[in-house]
């Protein structure tokens, strides 16, 4: 199972340097399905202002998605190649990315610290 | 006393059809030369570390020039160049490269590229292999595959996108410095020059030619990242295929921007081939 405290990494997100500098500006929900645990994250002006559970794929901008064995793969401390960037890994595994492709594009910095900072702080049993 | 480094910059008048190019180009070393062609919206600063390295510039006269509208080449005078959309031609390409050669007495130099650079030393390896001593392909292939790159090009994108696209071809286990210079020096490309040189890069294909390239007459050198996944080691293969008598070596640990993103183990990789070139392999 993967999981992470979703307080907490609100927080981090918000106190993260690269994560703020790449986030400027950013509105946006992001539907976040790393399997079973599925997370709606409120961002607004470029901080996180609310993470909470989505037991399902609601109301969102940008989904970013994919089955647990995957994401595993994706949040290992050196992954594999392709599963080191959300770009590749959408792009050459299962994990998927839909709605706003564009805002994505736009933000694809500020979205892949997101994964950067899962792989340090999410919890993988 | 304060460290200047060897490395000298200049810049030299390429002609090629009526239009005067003034194009920046860094040199270090004596000896054989050795050219070196930055990837599609970069510029010469990938090579800074070859540059640099008394290893290599011992023996090789080492060459990295910014093509116009790269870098410090800024785009030619006498042209309403901002009337047209930036788009690099294949045939302009090489006769760019020979004509820079040409100007800057390099003789047939031994010619490296990366990625658009590395698919280029394979169209001179087919089209022009008298002038080349050998090439050095890094992220070659027999084709470019296929991607939109509309987004490299974008009002609504930042060219922060490129950078940040960048980082997903480069591997976790090269330095963060390296990597993130790497994608700043995207990030400061002119807006449609990269999505330009991608004209050349995905229009690249010699599936129906490669095996026309005869390595007796020019010697072929292949290095390819196995973290790349624009030009990935199973495309290289598929080029060393059709060119038997290629060398080639899958480089472990790093991706797409050996020489700037881990010139560490990229020296690790090219020094044989190097070694082999001067004939002391």
């Amino acid at each position: 199972m993967i999981q992470f405290n979703r307080e907490q990494f609100r927080d981090i997100l918000n106190s993260d340097g690269e994560f703020s500098v790449a986030s400027e500006f950013w509105e946006t929900d992001l539907h976040l399905g790393l399997g079973d645990f599925k997370s709606l994250l409120k961002i607004r002006d470029g901080k996180v202002i609310e993470i909470r559970e989505a037991k399902e794929i609601e109301q969102s901008d940008i989904l970013l998605t994919g089955p647990e064995e995957e994401w595993k793969k994706a949040l290992e401390p050196i992954p594999k190649p392709y599963y080191h960037h959300v770009f590749s890994s959408v792009c050459f595994h299962d994990i998927s990315w839909g709605g706003d492709i564009e805002g994505a594009m736009a933000y694809l910095g500020a979205l892949n610290r997101v994964v950067d900072l899962l792989r340090a702080h999410a919890r993988i049993s | 006393m304060a460290k200047i480094e060897d490395v000298v910059g200049r810049y030299v008048h390429v002609e090629l059809d009526g239009i005067d190019y003034r194009v920046y180009y860094e040199e270090a070393g004596q000896g054989i030369p050795l050219v070196c062609q930055h990837t599609a919206g970069s510029d010469s600063r990938q090579w800074r570390h070859l540059l640099g390295d008394s290893d290599i510039t011992d023996n090789f006269r080492v060459i990295a020039w910014d093509l116009p509208f790269h870098g410090k080449s800024v785009p030619p005078e006498g042209t309403n160049w901002w009337t047209e959309d930036y788009k690099l031609e294949g045939h302009w390409f090489m006769r760019f490269i020979l004509e820079i050669c040409a100007a800057l007495d390099a003789e047939r130099p031994v010619f490296m590229g990366c990625s658009m650079g590395g698919q280029v030393a394979i169209d001179l390896a087919l089209n022009h292999p008298a002038s080349f001593r050998a090439v050095v392909g890094i992220e070659s292939g027999l084709d470019s595959g296929d991607f939109d790159p509309s987004f490299f090009h974008h009002p609504r994108i930042s060219n922060a996108n490129k950078g940040n696209m960048m980082m997903s071809i480069m591997a976790p286990l090269s330095p963060e410095n390296r990597r993130r210079e790497t994608a700043w020096c995207y990030s400061q490309g002119g807006p449609p020059v990269f999505r330009g040189d991608l004209n050349y890069y995905f229009a690249y294909d010699t599936n129906e030619k490669a095996r026309q390239i005869n390595t007796d007459e020019i010697p072929i050198y292949l290095l390819t990242g196995e973290y790349d996944w624009s030009v990935s080691p199973e495309m290289t293969k598929q080029l060393v295929a059709e060119v038997p008598g290629a060398s080639f070596k899958t480089m472990k640990k790093v991706g797409h921007f050996p020489m700037s993103e881990n010139p560490v183990v990229f020296k690790e990789y090219l020094m044989p081939y190097l070694d082999e070139i001067r004939g002391v392999a």
